[in-house]
């Protein structure tokens, strides 16, 4: 088995399982230790907050929009580029047909997907640029914040770039885009259980509990 | 500093305390920097960086991971931050994306540095001594209570002859708890309270000894002792005096 | 406050008049924010004035005076940052063009007459119950009777 056979087939399950079972590892972890150390948040607990909370934050609907709506826009806008294109990129779904499961379901149009693409790499950059001149930012941001978000731009980089073929089709770099690309995916896959990336699923149980905290006092945010 | 303020004990403090949330909290903060402009520190001080709530709880972080030398430097830095630059009035949590909550991580900060180095503003300090002596704040004895509830209604006796703030009256509604600072410098607002209370003909009482100060203030620097101790003495007067709820001033 | 509300509410308590005077309401972060009284606090100061101002922020996401989390019981210690933050709030009162300010929590109070003298607000910060209790319709059982004590008297 050669180097790049190696990348597309084993090492992209050890990715996505790494992925699976990791995020929900890390919910597993989380309840457990909140049964133990949060009892007040199970004591109050009510789906009614919780909802109520993932119906503002998750939608543009919350104090924090209204607040700086261009902002919020364009980072949420990132995230659901982020979150769509992995499972929706009609290349990634042909690979899931090829493969033993056979699985195959609705793609996102080539043209939508191009644009959200690059969009997920301008953002990207934006926010990098933005942490180093902002004076709050600079003075918040650690080296890791921008290795990450460097690496959350990295598989949607190559990703165009492997499959526009921008940069030609000889030479290293552009002969090897596919290695890259899958290379830096199942690296960013794995990463995500581990780093603060894990808020793609601490996310939703962050807000929940801070939802039921004041939410007990009765009113929902 | 105490001999006690080494690393360390700081850290086993911490661990402890950090609960699921806490953790997470520390763990996922982007740094975004959207709870800026939520706190009046950063906008009353030309939004100032150093002045933005997520930067106030760094101090968790840095003695976890023992990067940082402690010395009175830092100790003195920590605890401008956790005191001068936050009242823990949470509004920034209802702004966070995460729902972080800093004010209760600066609580935590505070406990640190109360419980493990020993450091705490002088005012709260004698309050907290007071409510150990005394069971209020302001180093008021038995008497002086009681005795200030009787002067009360005497000032009052010519405008109402008939008002009458009950002492441990049992089987009673409502058990009403003041601050401590109302019989020291406002007793206006124990008259007031006695004049709505007589007039709708509310069936209350004010306890005689331990719990009527309803404040708390040894829950601002983290003293959770104390804190217990003060909130069981009201409702122990409660139960003692058959209320059926408790009301504080204001 | 909570007790107030129902009071008035429910006409236990019925008033002779309404403050005059444009008035406005603090939300004490721990009576509101995190004690969840926000609506009857805002109720409550609606029914006692005639000319009610919410503040920008009124309710839970109001800002502190900066006399909250031990601020003022820290005394002189903490008062130029305290002031300081406070600037906040003294423009929140200022905008609102308030000349009473509904204050129920003892830390806010000292905090925000402290405000008052510092930005010169020209306001007057009270608590409810002195309101009420200056405002409301005194039964008759409880007042002197004027007439048996001068007859004694003379």
């Amino acid at each position: 088995m050669d180097f790049y056979a190696f990348v597309e087939g084993p090492l992209t399950w050890v990715a996505i399982l790494t992925f699976l079972i990791g995020i929900v590892v890390r919910g597993i972890l989380y309840y457990n230790a909140s049964k133990k150390t949060d009892k007040m948040i199970h004591k109050y607990f009510s789906w009614k907050w919780v909802f109520s909370t993932y119906a503002k934050w998750l939608l543009p609907n919350n104090v924090t929009f209204k607040k700086q709506p261009l902002y919020y826009l364009t980072v949420y806008l990132f995230h659901i580029c982020i979150v769509m294109l992995p499972v929706f990129a009609y290349q990634h779904i042909v690979m899931w047909e090829m493969s033993r499961f056979g699985w195959s379901w609705i793609s996102l149009p080539a043209g939508l997907a191009k644009w959200m693409t690059l969009a997920v790499v301008f953002i990207g950059l934006f926010l990098i640029g933005r942490r180093a001149i902002h004076p709050d930012l600079k003075l918040l941001t650690k080296s890791s914040d921008y290795l990450l978000l460097a690496l959350t731009i990295l598989p949607f980089l190559t990703g165009y770039l492997a499959a526009h073929a921008t940069l030609g089709t000889t030479g290293f770099l552009a002969e090897n885009m596919q290695l890259f690309h899958m290379l830096s995916g199942q690296l960013m896959l794995i990463l995500i259980p581990f780093t603060k990336l894990s808020h793609a699923v601490l996310f939703f149980f962050s807000r929940g509990a801070t939802a039921v905290e004041f939410g007990r006092r009765g009113y929902s945010m | 500093m105490s001999d006690k303020a080494d690393p360390q004990t700081m850290a086993d403090f911490f661990k402890p305390r950090l609960n699921a949330r806490f953790k997470t909290w520390l763990k996922i903060c982007a740094n975004c920097a959207l709870c800026a402009d939520t706190c009046h520190f950063y906008l009353a001080n030309d939004r100032k960086p150093e002045m933005i709530p997520a930067y106030k709880v760094r101090f968790i972080n840095e003695i976890l991971k023992g990067k940082v030398t402690i010395d009175d430097d830092y100790l003195k830095k920590m605890y401008e931050t956790v005191y001068y630059e936050c009242n823990m009035c949470r509004r920034c949590a209802l702004y966070c994306p995460f729902g972080i909550d800093i004010g209760l991580m600066v609580g935590l900060q505070r406990a640190m540095l109360h419980n493990v180095a020993d450091i705490q503003p002088a005012g709260l300090k004698s309050a907290i001594e007071s409510y150990k002596q005394f069971g209020n704040q302001m180093s008021l004895t038995q008497e002086d209570w009681v005795d200030t509830i009787e002067w009360t209604l005497e000032e009052m006796e010519d405008y109402y002859p008939t008002l009458d703030i009950p002492i441990d009256k049992e089987n009673v509604d409502l058990l009403y708890t003041v601050n401590a600072r109302e019989p020291k410098f406002y007793p206006q607002d124990i008259q007031e309270a006695a004049i709505i209370f007589n007039a709708v003909g509310e069936s209350w009482t004010v306890p005689s000894v331990d719990g009527w100060d309803d404040t708390n203030l040894a829950m601002f620097c983290g003293d959770l002792g104390t804190s217990k101790m003060l909130v069981e003495k009201t409702f122990k007067q409660a139960e003692k005096l058959k209320a059926k709820r408790v009301a504080i001033t204001e | 406050m909570e007790l107030y509300h129902d009071y008035l509410a429910s006409s236990r308590i019925k008033l002779k008049e309404k403050v005059k005077v444009p008035t406005t309401l603090q939300d004490p972060c721990n009576v509101i924010r995190s004690g969840g009284l926000a609506e009857k606090n805002q109720k409550l100061a609606e029914m006692l004035s005639e000319d009610f101002r919410p503040m920008e922020y009124q309710g839970n996401y109001n800002y502190c005076c900066g006399g909250g989390g031990g601020a003022i019981p820290m005394g002189p210690e903490m008062r130029p940052y305290r002031v300081k933050c406070g600037k906040v709030k003294a423009d929140q009162i200022r905008a609102t063009g308030a000349k009473l300010v509904f204050v129920p929590c003892h830390n806010c109070i000292d905090a925000i007459r402290d405000l008052n003298k510092v930005y010169d607000l020209g306001i007057k910060a009270v608590h409810f119950k002195e309101v009420i209790a200056h405002n409301m319709i005194i039964p008759d059982h409880m007042l002197p009777k004027n007439d048996q004590d001068q007859d004694k008297e003379g």
